[in-house]
């Protein structure tokens, strides 16, 4: 009986012991996107951001052909939350990436161009991402393109 | 049918909000990129503007840089990490005031440089009327104390008014090169430039060589002592060190006119020649000392050849002993010892040699060793003399004895 009315008490005790500690309101927003040129090893490097990355599987997704990685430049740029997102010159789609241990795991792909963007350009439009084709303009998030806000 | 036609503002409206939307939909990377680039520009502009009026036109270019990004500040303070928008325009206006620090320090150098240049002049005209004065008065019996003394006072003249003008020229080249200048190891063309169209406007390679022609024609004019010599030395060795660091400068800026090159090559040997007419002063000085003393000695214009001059010079003299009477070989031996080594070479001219590394110490030790040996070979000579007198004395004396022993004997 005794036990019983200390169980709640011993519950939240375990409960407290086992969450993970959670610091809150982080910004991870970049105040502007990064240009990075691709290497021959198919490697790319953001020098004020310390984060260099293997984009050959990128360039295999969009065009199933990672050759074409060679020489080419990325544009990626990091929202609030701390989604990544990158395109590149012809390419149909944002990728949105989230880290993980060690590598960078594929969250969503926005499809937003049928040809291929031409001159793309990402800004930080905080909380959202603005994605700019010459001279059309739409807002991403990293669920997908926000419908009302052009 | 009712065409709707629209006002010319109208129009200009449209077309304001057509490229606003335009201007806004612009890269934020694009932003910052071009900001960059115009700020590297502007930066380079300042450093490289050669007038007041160049760098104060640069005013109105920063205003109009930063009137036309400010609307981009926050974006421009994240980005521009570990700088911000203020923190930029701060290192604009930095390079603005150094820049126009350089010219302000360059006027100050003008005007200091003008009036080096005068006094450059000045000082080559003093120069050369004391030089000519004082050849006047070399030739004068030195036993004419008054004009002796006149003569004296000329030569500490010239001997100060040659080093304030190398002292000037050195100002001079400062004045043209700051350190600043002299410590990079490689001038900008720019800077050389300068440098090169001022040293042409201030005459400065003759000015060299001037100064390097006056001061060894003034120790070929002159009887010097070795405290002169001594001081020249120095002086020397200081305009030897100022060349040798903005001589190298201005050899690699005059490097490619050719007619200049050629004198610089004629200023180095200057050097070298100013250098071998401090040595043989010394030697001729010396020589004089001995000839004073009526020995006259084979020319000799370093310390080997002065060693073996005096060898052979002393091996002569032992030669003539007992061929000539004792008298001249005592006064040969007092003359040359007591009154010409011991009493002015050794005390006066020996340690000026010697820390100039004209004369080893070794070689010092073996004349005097060689004057010993003459002195040495001198005295038992006229002890032999009082040794047979004293023998033909003694046998005559016990000659004597004998002779009044033999007649006291015969007596009794």
């Amino acid at each position: 009986m005794k036990l019983i009315n200390f169980l709640p008490l011993l519950l939240l005790i375990i409960a407290a012991a086992c969450s993970t500690l959670k610091l809150q309101q982080v910004n991870f927003a970049w105040p502007v996107e990064s240009v990075l040129s691709v290497n021959d090893d198919g490697m790319v490097t953001e020098d004020r951001y310390s984060i260099s990355f293997d984009v050959r599987g990128l360039f295999f997704e969009e065009f199933q052909d990672s050759s074409v990685s060679k020489g080419k430049k990325i544009r990626i740029i990091r929202d609030v939350n701390g989604f990544y997102f990158i395109t590149a010159e012809k390419f149909q789609s944002v990728y949105v990436f989230k880290m993980d241990y060690g590598a960078m795991v594929l969250d969503n792909k926005i499809n937003v161009s049928e040809t291929g963007v031409t001159n793309p350009v990402l800004n930080q439009r905080l909380p959202d991402i603005e994605l700019i084709d010459d001279s059309k303009s739409m807002y991403l998030t990293n669920t997908g393109i926000l419908k009302d806000k052009k | 049918m009712k065409y709707f036609v629209l006002p010319n503002g109208i129009i200009l409206l449209l077309i304001l909000f057509i490229f606003n939307c335009q201007v806004f939909a612009q890269s934020d990377y694009e932003i910052v990129k071009s900001f960059k680039q115009e700020f590297v520009q502007l930066e380079k502009s300042i450093n490289s503007a050669k007038t007041f009026e160049e760098l104060n036109s640069l005013v109105a270019n920063i205003d109009r840089f930063r009137a036309d990004y400010l609307e981009h500040k926050k974006l421009l303070d994240k980005s521009l990490y570990p700088d911000n928008f203020e923190k930029t325009f701060n290192k604009l206006n930095l390079a603005f005031v150094i820049r126009n620090q350089d010219f302000t320090v360059i006027d100050i150098l003008q005007t200091e440089n003008l009036q080096l240049k005068e006094q450059i002049v000045v000082l080559n005209k003093r120069n050369t009327d004391l030089i000519n004065k004082i050849q006047e008065y070399e030739y004068i019996n030195k036993k004419d104390s008054q004009k002796f003394v006149k003569l004296k006072k000329l030569v500490n003249d010239l001997k100060l008014s040659l080093r304030k003008r190398d002292e000037v020229i050195i100002s001079l080249v400062d004045s043209l090169m700051p350190q600043l200048m002299i410590d990079q190891e490689q001038l900008n063309p720019t800077d050389g430039n300068l440098v090169y169209i001022e040293a042409e406007k201030n005459n400065l390679l003759a000015n060299v060589k001037r100064s390097l022609q006056d001061n060894i024609q003034f120790i070929v004019v002159t009887t010097l002592e070795p405290d002169d010599l001594k001081e020249i030395k120095e002086q020397q060795d200081r305009f030897l060190e100022f060349w040798k660091k903005a001589g190298a400068k201005l050899v690699d800026i005059y490097a490619e006119k050719k007619e200049k090159a050629k004198e610089i090559r004629e200023i180095d040997s200057l050097f070298v020649q100013w250098n071998y007419a401090l040595e043989q002063e010394a030697w001729m000085n010396i020589r004089e000392e001995f000839a004073y003393n009526d020995i006259h000695l084979l020319e000799f214009t370093n310390g080997e050849d002065f060693t073996n001059t005096l060898f052979s010079f002393i091996k002569d003299k032992i030669k003539t002993i007992g061929v000539k009477s004792s008298e001249e070989s005592d006064k040969s031996y007092t003359l040359f010892a007591d009154s010409t080594w011991f009493k002015v070479i050794s005390p006066k001219w020996l340690p000026y040699l010697i820390d100039n590394n004209l004369l080893l110490a070794e070689q010092k030790r073996k004349i005097e060793s060689k004057i010993a040996d003459w002195k040495g070979r001198l005295t038992p000579a006229s002890f032999d003399w009082i040794y047979v007198l004293v023998a033909v004395i003694a046998v005559a004396g016990l000659g004597y004895m004998n002779r009044r022993r033999i007649f006291k004997n015969k007596k009794t």
